[in-house]
């Protein structure tokens, strides 16, 4: 499902493609759209420390509030890499969507545990299966933290499927947890530092060990066509992420 | 450069957790978490995790 700001972005990308093309001048402009996490270091990083213009690239980063609505941007070819977490991937791919993983982001490692599962402080929820018929806000009803809150949950003695996710931003899940309309979330930095900061909330679990201690969490991907089209430039955003 | 493009309190942000970005990979840790999608009904289909790496994507271990 695509937000209302991610519509009015996809416009102003239609829109303003061929002038922001024109003003990079000798560069080649590159269009990144990102669902905007902390990960997003990694890209900004290479941009304000030159490591793209050192390779002749000019980095015009977007954010967007998620994988749906950067897969119709990079399909309608208004966007040449996409960032994000990897379960839209998997299943984009697994729909016959002609895309590929071009470079790793973030990894998620139970050791530097970064994804935890969130109630609010007061709530009455302290075991998996306190959670059993509750609502889960979420950036989309089958992603990664949904489907590790429910095995979480099997695992303990819950019932998984018995949790009910609604479709939130990130940015708007610790609101919501405050007041009440949704029981649970998984939040991640820079929101999990907020959360974490507002002493109102209170940590249930580390719900993306279910999946395993250590996994790519997130990638940038790209067309395949644009991969074949271009695999100078793909390899030269690449070498900057990496440098 | 994170608080600007979130939108967050750059203080809080610096003072909080942050993600774990990585240069390269494994072939495992993508395939962990294809089966963990497969297992758990996110994805429909099985398979390998090599088809969806391009090329491009720095690897740690053999491709």
């Amino acid at each position: 499902m695509l937000a209302r700001r991610d519509f009015l972005t996809l416009g102003a990308l239609a829109a303003l493609g061929p002038a922001r093309a024109a003003a990079a001048d000798d560069l080649h402009t590159i269009r990144l759209l990102s669902v905007p996490t902390d990960a997003t270091k990694q890209v900004l990083y290479a941009d304000q420390a030159g490591l793209f213009r050192k390779r002749g690239l000019h980095a015009d980063i977007q954010p967007m509030g998620s994988g749906a609505a950067i897969f119709a941007a990079m399909l309608g070819g208004s966007a040449d890499f996409g960032g994000g977490s990897l379960f839209p991937v998997f299943q984009a791919y697994g729909r016959g969507l002609p895309i590929r993983i071009v470079a790793p982001i973030s990894i998620y490692d139970t050791n530097f545990c970064d994804a935890w599962l969130l109630v609010a402080k007061d709530a009455p929820i302290h075991s998996a299966r306190d959670l059993n018929g509750k609502i889960m806000g979420a950036d989309t009803a089958i992603d990664i933290y949904v489907s590790s809150a429910r095995a979480w949950m099997d695992q303990r003695g819950g019932d998984g499927k018995s949790l009910r996710p609604i479709e939130l931003p990130a940015s708007g899940q610790l609101v919501a947890l405050n007041a009440g309309r949704i029981d649970v979330a998984v939040l991640r930095p820079p929101y999990l530092t907020v959360a974490m900061g507002s002493g109102t909330v209170r940590v249930l679990g580390k719900p993306l060990d279910v999946i395993a201690p250590r996994f790519l969490l997130s990638c940038w991907f790209a067309t395949t066509d644009f991969i074949a089209k271009n695999p100078d430039v793909v390899n030269a955003f690449v070498a900057a992420l990496v440098e | 450069m994170v608080a600007a493009f979130t939108g967050q309190n750059p203080a809080m942000i610096a003072a909080g957790v942050r993600s774990i970005t990585t240069q390269s990979v494994t072939l495992a840790e993508v395939q962990r978490a294809l089966d963990f999608a497969f297992a758990h009904g996110v994805i429909d289909r099985h398979y390998d995790a090599k088809v969806m790496l391009a090329a491009s994507v720095p690897m740690t271990g053999p491709r």
